[in-house]
């Protein structure tokens, strides 16, 4: 069974070539724009990995986190690897996402096997 | 998932989400000009500016990205309102958003190129403009950062490891927080190559001492990248509190080797040892380290070492950026709208079918009538409801507001008004109103024609509008709104109005008109010559309009679309041009009639009335057999077979059809008249390219060739009749 990734991100030019580089890797994908969406999909889907940027309408990525961590109805999700995708490297997001179960971040733009580096290291 | 992912898809869509974002930034541009104070127009510039220079950088187009980042860099501080917006700046970031959009326009093009000169040249100079306006400090970082180096370079004390050097000690509390220190390990490979690690164990205690849910353990790294303390730092920076971190760049001073040693809590000697072991020391250059440690031990409390090293420890402050970002967020949240990008050519298919369905469905509809059969006919008229619906659903799919092509003139004219003097305000109504993509996308250039002409030539220059006593700001109004099933389009300014006696001129000039008709020529008739091909009345041709494309080709674009173009001016009160637009191109409602054997299609919405020709006292001809009388209404009357030249006679008296396009009427007297028809617009081949009244073709139930009729076109062909008739 290969394993299922969710990435969120509000950019489809994002979200397509994660997705693109995950499948070319053997993962299933699933994609939500944003918090609320991914929050909405999880519910339907075994999501083994989530990459979720911060910067997003609606729900953005920090708030999405804490309702992973806050929400019962998402406890099963609480000890899903979560990695930030950002492009900028704010300390005050970085501890934020920390402090919320955010297992490491990826600083965008990032290369492909740099992204498939760290997926692989949190999914061991 | 069945969904596969298709790497040239993301690069297109990374194109056409970038160009969004950059009309949106325009529109904020365009905003912020107008009150230099919005602090949410700056955000709007920000996230666009931001994005593209994160998701450009993932496609490799480090050139768009690299820009970007300057730009980005710039706006952070417009936003954190540590530099203060000024007109110019505006200007320069109107600028550079169309450098920008000529940059992705290149790379789309030449996905694999590297950039032109010519494009490079204007980074250059624009991120030189851009650079002027930061602080000495921000665009200057990276050179900074090589001097540092090169003062390192040439210390005294240095060491000639060309490794970083990595002290790792874990606090004992880090598996149970959860962290499991190895991955930080793998994951520093990624950034570079662990030359040699060396487990630190000297804090390991007595078997029965330990506590298996504890980490006792210590690693020393050499490590080989290209890369900055930051990042490095970033690697371990989730378990930054969970352990003690220090590193050391390659070639660093031998103090910070002795501070070093001085402040991981095992004994000197032991490091030490490791140090060279792990070769970020040599032998030499460890007693070196000793000696100099002894020295500054006696020297006293002054350790230069571990004040450096506590320099390099500072992280950077708190960005109050951060939160200023995610307040601004929420903001602009209800302005999204809940979208989602489909591929037009899976949309053109979708309608494609429909119009299949439609047709197969008035096929249906015959054979069940012809049957009889009452059961299936009502079982059929439920289904041809649903029909219906799914015809206008998908239809309905296809409706894009035109607000946001509206939005676009805003550009144009102010670099109209910034380059000729002019005061303009563009004001928009009804951009809500819906019209099918493709229109919207065909109707764009001409509009955007028409726009620019009316600020260019329509306004007069602020004191000849005050000599006037007209307010020096003149108006182009754009409206667009729904009438009888078309669309309406109108561009209006306030301006001096179309100069007839210019236009008389250069059409006797041009010989579009002869100079002895000039008496008997209605205004309209003056208006309307604009649209002759070749015709400009600009005296000197200005860089904004006259761009070789004329109203002729104005028209010719509008009439493609089934539309149709109409000017009305006044002198010195200004012009207004309304467009006229069918809704869709793929399926229209018809009025279904036969004339001269042939099926023959009117746009159901032009179509007045139809009743019996039967002579009576409320419909009757004339006596020269031009007009009919409709209830007092003197109507012109075509026989409609005469439009065909067909001799096919028939017996019947024939219906009457009564059309109306803009304020005339006609009726045309047919064979049959079957009613509403759904009709499936195809298209038809060049051969009657040259018949104009002749728009499309459809295909009937019965598999035969309908023709669909325009009516504007058939009323132009009376106004022949007419006139021959007259002469």
């Amino acid at each position: 069974m290969s394993k299922t990734i969710m990435i969120v991100d509000d950019t489809e030019a994002i979200r397509m070539s994660v997705g693109f580089t995950l499948q070319e890797e053997g993962y299933n994908v699933v994609e939500a724009k944003n918090g609320q969406e991914a929050l909405e999909k999880l519910k339907n889907n075994n999501v083994d990995l989530i990459l979720c940027d911060v910067n997003m309408p609606v729900m953005n990525g920090i708030e999405f986190l804490r309702s992973i961590k806050t929400d019962n109805d998402f406890a099963d999700f609480r000890f899903t690897p979560i990695i930030m995708l950002t492009t900028e490297a704010g300390e005050k997001m970085k501890a934020e996402g920390k402090e919320l179960g955010a297992k490491a971040w990826i600083v965008k733009p990032f290369k492909p096997d740099q992204l498939i580096k760290s997926v692989k290291m949190l999914l061991v | 998932m069945a969904e596969k992912y298709d790497f040239n898809e993301a690069i297109n869509v990374f194109f056409i989400e970038s160009r969004e974002m950059l009309e949106d930034m325009e529109n904020a541009l365009l905003d912020l000009e107008k009150d230099i104070s919005d602090s949410e127009s700056v955000s709007a510039i920000f996230r666009a500016v931001h994005t593209i220079k994160g998701s450009a950088g993932m496609f490799g187009f480090n050139d768009v990205g690299d820009f970007a980042h300057i730009l980005e860099n710039l706006l952070d501080k417009i936003r954190s309102s540590e530099i203060e917006t000024t007109p110019d700046m505006v200007n320069l970031l109107l600028e550079c958003n169309d450098h920008i959009i000529k940059l992705l326009d290149y790379f789309d093009a030449n996905r694999e190129e590297e950039i032109n000169p010519e494009l490079n040249s204007v980074s250059q100079s624009l991120l030189n403009k851009l650079n002027s306006y930061l602080p000495a400090g921000a665009g200057e970082r990276k050179k900074e950062q090589a001097k540092n180096a090169s003062d390192l370079d040439s210390g005294d004390m240095q060491v000639i490891n060309e490794c970083w050097h990595i002290s790792l000690r874990f606090r004992k509390s880090i598996f149970k927080n959860g962290m499991d220190p190895q991955s930080f390990i793998s994951y520093l490979s990624q950034m570079g190559k662990i030359v040699k690690i060396k487990a630190v164990t000297d804090a390991i205690p007595p078997a029965k001492e330990m506590n298996a849910e504890e980490c006792y353990l210590g690693f020393e790294i050499s490590f080989m990248a290209y890369t900055t303390k930051e990042k490095i730092e970033e690697v371990f920076e989730f378990i930054q509190d969970d352990c003690i971190i220090r590193i050391l760049p390659p070639k660093s001073d031998l103090n910070e080797y002795v501070a070093l040693i001085d402040n991981l809590p095992e004994e000197t000697m032991y490091i030490g040892e490791i140090l060279t072991e792990v070769g970020s020391l040599t032998k030499k250059e460890l007693s070196e380290a000793l000696k100099l440690q002894e020295g500054l031990k006696k020297d006293s409390k002054k350790r230069i070492g571990e004040i450096v090293v506590d320099e390099h420890m500072v992280h950077k402050p708190i960005i109050e950026a951060a939160v200023n970002k995610q307040s601004n967020i929420k903001k602009t949240e209800d302005k999204i709208k809940k979208t989602m990008r489909v591929d037009t050519s899976k949309l053109d298919k979708l309608i494609n079918l429909v119009g299949e369905l439609v047709i197969s469905a008035s096929n249906m509809e015959r054979l069940i009538h012809e049957s009889g059969n009452s059961g299936m006919a009502n079982a059929f008229l439920q289904m041809s409801r649903l029909i219906d619906s799914i015809r206008e659903s998908s239809m309905n799919v296809r409706m894009v507001e035109i607000g946001e092509s509206f939005k676009r003139f805003e550009r144009v004219v102010r670099d109209i008004s910034r380059e000729k003097g002019k005061q303009v305000d563009l004001v928009f109504h009804g951009g809500e109103t819906e019209l099918d993509k493709t229109i919207i996308e065909k109707v764009t250039d001409p509009l955007m024609h028409l726009v620019r002409n009316a600020a260019d030539h329509g306004i007069e220059l602020p004191e000849i509008r005050a000599a006037k006593g007209k307010p020096e700001k003149g108006i182009v109004k754009l409206n667009a709104y729904n009438e009888a099933g078309n669309i309406v389009i109108e561009i209006n300014d306030d301006g001096a109005g179309l100069d007839r006696q210019k236009i008389i001129n250069k059409a006797v000039e041009r010989g579009l008109i002869k100079e002895e008709d000039l008496e008997s020529v209605s205004n309209e008739t003056i208006d309307e010559l604009i649209f002759s091909s070749g015709f400009s009345t600009a005296d000197t041709v200005t860089g904004i309009s006259g761009r070789g494309v004329g109203m002729d080709v104005v028209r010719k674009n509008i009439e493609s679309l089934r539309g149709s173009i109409i000017i009305n001016s006044e002198e010195g009160k200004g012009t207004t041009i309304r467009i006229i637009l069918p809704l869709t191109l793929a399926i229209i409602d018809g009025f279904l009639v036969k004339a001269g054997g042939l099926f023959c299609v009117l746009p159901l919405n032009s179509v007045v009335e139809c009743s019996e020709f039967d002579n009576d006292e409320d419909v009757r001809l004339s006596e020269t057999g031009n007009y009919i009388y409709l209830r007092d209404e003197i109507i012109p009357y075509v026989k409609m077979k005469d439009f065909f030249e067909s001799n096919n006679e028939t017996d019947s008296m024939g219906k009457i059809v009564v059309v109306r396009y803009a304020d005339r009427k006609m009726a045309f007297l047919v064979d049959e008249a079957f009613g509403e028809f759904q009709t499936v617009i195809k298209p038809l081949g060049r051969i009657f390219n040259k018949i104009e009244w002749i728009s499309g073709a459809t295909i009937m139930a019965g598999g035969e060739i309908g023709l669909i009729l325009d009516v504007s076109k058939l009323l132009g062909y009376l106004k022949i009749v007419e006139t021959r008739n007259i002469s």
